[in-house]
């Protein structure tokens, strides 16, 4: 009888102590950041923004957790959803009183991406760009910014208008959140992203 | 009749013998810049009809083209006609097919609208206006 009590008492210490661990480890599960993808944090990468001013990317956002998109502005259907995305990420992220996250979106055609068609783009969509920038860059460090980040565009189909030829990409589709140190953390579908997820890992990131 | 003209102008669908052209849409864009054009062919009847092309004084050129993934990539093509398979729905929407609207003449904000044409191989030309708007859902 008394070794039957010994051995329930040992059970019972037993799943205390179980259910103790388990509840740790689901505790540091959910409030782990996940992990590093691309290291960005000693790049510095030359870039010009909407109003032609001059980006250290990922410096000048050192600090700030970093939502970003990778688009060409003569896209009419994959990348404006992409900014669609940010941008409605932007406004969730606004009413929740949280300010210590940027948003940006990555021109891998610089070529016909200039400050001011970017500027355009915002413009006629209603973006405040006073968090959300649009960059663009010299072709071949736009290139290097876009290998390390694993984004990837090439001329695709062509048309021709008036006599002259205008091309479309077939590129990445893509959306990632970088760390207040420059750290890609999370990558996504640019143009489908599940914005309930983006929310979560931007609150477990930054 | 002048009440139910008003009355048809304020719908946004528009109407052809058996087939119906709903929710026309298309995303903002820049002058000189492209956009996409969005909306349902309603078929109501026993026979199958084809969109053939697409015409608008809003740009200098309007295609359909359909969005295509490879591997991780992805990318847009023309496509020729559309088959409208009869009583069936068919739809342009973001990340399927669109019709493509190149080279705007002027910019189309939030709130602005165009017209376009659909041009089908039997129900002839159909006349629409799509609303310039951003989804609040893609």
């Amino acid at each position: 009888m008394c070794l039957h009590k010994k051995t329930f008492y040992r059970m019972k210490k037993k799943i205390f102590y179980d259910i103790v661990f388990l509840t740790i480890v689901a505790l540091a599960g959910c409030s782990q950041k996940p992990p590093v993808i691309h290291d960005l944090s000693k790049a510095d990468y030359v870039l010009i923004d909407q109003d032609s001013s001059v980006v250290h990317f990922p410096k000048d956002y050192r600090g700030k957790t970093v939502v970003i998109g990778f688009i060409y502005t003569h896209c009419p259907d994959i990348c404006p959803m992409t900014t669609n995305n940010i941008r409605l990420v932007e406004n969730e992220l606004i009413k929740e009183n949280i300010g210590d996250v940027t948003y940006v979106d990555i021109s891998f055609d610089p070529e016909r991406d200039t400050p001011s068609v970017l500027k355009e783009y915002a413009d006629v969509r209603g973006i405040n760009t006073d968090n959300f920038h649009f960059l663009t860059g010299n072709k071949d460090v736009t290139k290097s910014l876009l290998k390390q980040c694993n984004v990837y565009a090439m001329p695709g189909d062509t048309t021709v208008i008036d006599g002259y030829t205008t091309y479309y990409f077939i590129h990445t589709d893509r959306i990632s959140i970088m760390d207040k140190e420059g750290r890609i953390r999370a990558e996504y579908k640019g143009s489908t992203a599940n914005r309930e997820e983006l929310i979560k890992d931007i609150k477990k990131i930054r | 009749m002048y009440f139910l003209l008003l009355i048809i102008s304020l719908l946004n669908f528009s109407y052809k013998g058996n087939l119906e052209i709903k929710d026309a849409w298309l995303r903002p864009a820049g002058k000189g810049m492209n956009t996409a054009l969005y909306f349902k062919i309603v078929n109501t009847s026993d026979r199958a009809d084809t969109l053939l092309s697409v015409s608008s004084s809003a740009a200098e050129l309007v295609q359909m083209h359909e969005t295509f993934k490879q591997g991780d990539m992805m990318g847009m093509r023309q496509v020729k006609a559309i088959a409208v398979d009869a009583k069936s729905v068919f739809e342009f929407k973001p990340g399927g097919f669109h019709i493509m609207v190149l080279n705007l003449k002027k910019d189309l904000k939030i709130g602005a609208s165009a017209e376009f044409i659909l041009h089908f191989k039997y129900a002839g030309s159909i006349r629409i206006k799509a609303k310039v708007k951003i989804p609040e859902d893609n």
